[in-house]
């Protein structure tokens, strides 16, 4: 069949590995073919530059590893062709295709391995980013082992019913694949992770002195999910207790940390020595951010801060400092709890579901209403509240003071209520919600729209008065009347109300999120 | 409007013309209806002093005919008079420096009734304002005129509570009178136009300018007996007002502070300098001779509420003061739960006791 008549060896393999597309794996075929020709090594398959680089890393890779390739032409393909592949993982799948294509490895040694890593020249596998979510996945793509990067055995062995396997280097890749014990494993207690993480003092709200208006705050906002902005001079701590709000929020489940682990995972942002995230994420994007390190992006998207912070706490700190452009991009992930983001190599659903916690001073200067040591004029503090991006304000429902620390404060011996016991409240609280809207397409008050406020916080008469007249007086619009009755309904679920009362009322209405009109009117 | 009347207005209406240059003009040419009608050559004089009004107003007379001018005017539903009317404000008249007309919406101060100016800081504190509005209040009710600029602040405070308190109030502009200048005190305004009247030097139109502000100044210490600064920096436009009704022999009187506070060191200088020290506004009508609604021993500010509160409330409300301070600090002084005392606060502020100025920054209010 061949014209020359000379005898033409080819050798055909196939290697399973996986590549992140947005949040997600799929499956994807490294298949190699070794055959005579004019020598060469040439790939195809949709691949990002980095994938096309690969080849000289397995190259030399393999030559350090001690197998020499012949002179032969390998053609390397990666399937399905229509997926763009990206990311430097390739290498280790792509060595061991071309080594079970040169016969160094039995065909049926590879069936059901998932194999990922970077090499190094010297034939080192390095850690590569987003492990977790293929071995999770691996089990749906017929694979009951995957050898993974050293470095990534931790987080592999976070997935239970699949043999993870930490490979060090070529050599001992190649080892095993020929029948050797020499991959390491890790066995992994996850409740031994979870309670060891948990331990860890490294923050408490007990830190926080005085403040008592703010901490109470806190404590309604995370208690209801309600998003929350404090207003304060500089030094008035309000980072401080941002940073704080992870520990009060509820502890989080397996599924919860294992989501929170996996978007860690993709960004590369997991540490080696932690396998399962298990404290709540605080990010704090510094206000120059732009929208697409925000909302997640790239050519090939990867998760932004709105994402990192999924099942946390996204702080913004110096609020009006944001661009409005930049801000804008935080309207889907605060109303679906999730962001698309859409490139030509297709659209991605990337998950958000964050407490959004922000802080600006309330002027320029910060120090306004107190016009001893205010400068600013008028006119100015209205352009400094016109800072704030409107749409971003309507979904803030609590808005705090946040006033300077005092030095008697400082030196005060007692020391707050910590948050171990704040937390037990909330999740008290926030299980009373689950169960109030079991069945519905709300999970916590701060998700009621406003024909749901009218059914789950009814108002006695006198209640209802008292809002009548607030209205009147404050001037409220629709909006901040129902953020201030889904405030009012999680005080008194707080206070193991059934009924919404005066007092929660009266608090709400304190809480109530800046009116810059109202507060223009005012001065 | 009789004919003379009219010219005027068509030489009031110049832009960028001064009393003083208006009254040059009309002096040397014998009348306004002069000014108009003399030919070009005679301007020849003027030209050469190489004053560079004179070419600006040369392009004024060039455009607009008396007509134009009067109709512009008339449109706007803006009256003028000019200082030769009897109708003309008599405070005004003798002043050195007196305009040569004044453009108005409404009415005119009435001459048998005092008047006084109300003049302060924009950027106030809330004692200010309380002190402005318990002043303008008493003021109005007692039938004194309260004469200000209608700018933020101390000015508009007083002017409104004066008007809501049933008395009448002149604002003076330093824009056109058609003008509402600035925009947020467009109520005060509108209620000035029913009870009391918006004056103004300028013609229709005029922008507020930087330097328009001294000049309407001098009209509104100069339309009133007394003058009384409530807040003023060291160095503000109410001190020039006062330094203005001291030229203009108007009494002073300023409303004390603490030696402090940035915005009351103005008042306490001018104290300082020789003015009066306003106790109350009962005492202020008594140097005007004028009988006042308050008992002669409740000669003080802020009278005590006649409202019936529940002990927490009294108790919330005795920690307010009049400089606003934040939800912590209340907490604490009161030593209140945060839920208790933000109920509280929310009553006292339905009540109009008490108001939040900043986010979670509470002061009473009287």
């Amino acid at each position: 069949m061949l014209r020359d008549g000379k005898e033409k060896c080819s050798v055909f393999s196939k290697v399973i590995t996986a590549a992140i597309c947005g949040i997600e794996s799929r499956k994807i075929s490294v298949e190699a073919d070794v055959s005579d020709g004019m020598p060469g090594f040439s790939m195809v398959g949709f691949l990002a530059s980095e994938v096309k680089e690969a080849q000289d890393r397995v190259r030399t890779a393999l030559k350090n590893s001690g197998i020499s390739i012949p002179a032969k032409r390998i053609t390397i393909n990666l399937a399905p062709g229509d997926v763009r592949k990206s990311g430097s993982g390739f290498d280790l799948p792509i060595a061991v295709a071309v080594l079970a294509a040169l016969g160094y490895v039995p065909g049926e040694a590879l069936a059901g391995v998932l194999f990922v890593g970077e090499l190094s020249l010297s034939g080192r596998v390095n850690r590569v980013r987003g492990v977790l979510e293929m071995v999770d996945s691996a089990a749906g793509f017929g694979c009951h082992t995957c050898v993974v990067p050293e470095g990534n055995l931790r987080e592999g062995s976070v997935i239970q019913g699949v043999r993870v396997l930490g490979a060090g280097s070529l050599e001992q890749v190649l080892c095993f694949l020929n029948g050797e014990d020499v991959l390491r494993k890790l066995p992994i207690n996850i409740e031994e992770i979870r309670s060891g993480q948990t331990k860890e003092p490294d923050m408490d709200f007990a830190e926080i002195q005085g403040q008592t208006v703010l901490r109470r705050a806190c404590e309604v906002a995370v208690a209801g999910m309600h998003n929350l902005l404090m207003v304060g001079p500089p030094g008035a701590g309000k980072t401080m207790t941002a940073r704080r709000i992870p520990t009060i929020l509820p502890q989080t489940s397996q599924e919860e940390a294992l989501e929170i682990s996996k978007i860690h995972s993709i960004a590369g942002l997991l540490p080696e020595e932690v396998g399962l995230m298990t404290r709540r994420p605080f990010r704090a994007p510094h206000h120059t951010v732009t929208p697409i390190a925000l909302a997640g992006g790239g050519r090939t998207p990867r998760p932004g801060e709105v994402s990192l912070a999924h099942r946390g706490v996204l702080y913004l700190d110096e609020l009006t400092e944001f661009q409005n452009s930049t801000l804008e991009i935080l309207r889907q992930p605060l109303e679906e709890g999730r962001v698309s983001i859409s490139r030509n190599t297709g659209s991605y659903l990337f998950p958000a579901d964050f407490m959004l916690v922000a802080s600006m001073n309330p002027c320029k200067c910060g120090y306004y209403p107190d016009r001893r040591r205010c400068t600013c004029s008028l006119r100015e503090v209205k352009q400094y509240l016109d800072h704030v991006s409107q749409p971003l304000l309507d979904r803030i429902d609590i808005c705090v003071e946040a006033r300077p620390v005092r030095y008697s404060e400082l030196t005060f011996p007692k020391r707050g209520e910590s948050s171990a016991s704040i937390r037990k409240r909330v999740t008290r609280v926030q299980n009373i919600q689950l169960e109030r809207y079991r069945g519905t397409r709300f999970r916590f008050n701060s998700d009621l729209t406003l024909s749901a406020v009218k059914e789950y916080c009814p108002l006695g008469r006198k209640e209802q008065k008292l809002m009548e007249e607030t209205f009147a007086k404050l001037e409220l619009t629709a909006r901040a009347y129902c953020k201030i009755l889904k405030v009012a309904r999680t005080i008194a679920d707080l206070e193991g109300c059934g009924q919404i009362g005066l007092s929660h009322l009266g608090e709400a209405i304190c809480y109530r999120s800046l009116d810059k009109k109202f507060w223009a009117k005012q001065l | 409007m009789e004919e003379m009347e009219r010219y005027w207005l068509w030489l009031c209406s110049a832009p960028g013309l001064s009393g003083r240059q208006v009254s040059l003009l009309a002096n040397y040419f014998g009348s306004p209806k002069q000014v108009y009608e003399a030919p070009l050559e005679e301007f020849d004089v003027w030209r050469q002093k190489q004053m560079k009004w004179i070419d600006n107003f040369l392009n004024y007379r060039k455009k607009y005919s008396l007509e134009e001018a009067c109709h512009k005017t008339e449109q706007k539903g803006i009256h003028f008079i000019s200082r030769n009317q009897v109708k003309f404000p008599k405070r005004l008249k003798h002043l050195p420096d007196c305009p040569a007309g004044l453009f108005y919406r409404g009415s005119l101060p009435r001459e048998a009734r005092p008047a006084v100016a109300v003049v302060g800081a924009r950027a106030c504190t809330n004692y200010g304002r309380v002190m402005a509005r318990e002043l303008g209040g008493e003021l109005g009710k007692a039938g004194v005129q309260v004469i200000s600029g209608l700018a933020n602040g101390i000015d508009g405070y007083a002017q409104e509570a004066a008007l809501d308190g049933g008395g009448s109030s002149f604002g003076v502009l330093g824009c056109g009178a058609d003008i509402c200048y600035p925009r947020e005190n467009w109520n005060i305004y509108q209620k000035a136009l029913e009870r009391g009247g918006i004056l103004s030097e300028f013609p229709v139109g005029t922008p507020p300018l930087r330097h328009h502000f001294p000049l309407r100044n001098r009209i509104i210490s100069g339309l009133a007996d007394v003058v009384v600064v409530v807040e003023a920096r060291e160095r503000s436009g109410s001190l020039i007002t006062a330094d203005l009704a001291l030229e203009q022999g108007r009494d002073v009187y300023a409303v004390p502070g603490r030696n402090t506070d940035v915005l009351s060191r103005g008042c306490n200088r001018l104290i300082a300098q020789g003015a009066g020290i306003l106790l109350s506004p009962e005492w202020l009508l008594e140097q005007l001779h004028l009988p006042g609604e308050g008992q002669v021993d409740s000669k003080d500010f802020l009278k005590k509420s006649e409202l019936v509160l529940a002990p927490e409330e009294k108790w919330v409300y005795s920690n307010l003061d009049l400089l606003p301070e934040g939800l912590e600090v209340l907490a604490e002084k009161t030593d209140m739960p945060p839920g208790q005392l933000c109920g509280i606060l929310v009553k006292l502020e339905l009540l109009g006791l008490a108001a939040e100025l900043a986010k979670n920054q509470y002061a009473r209010l009287k």
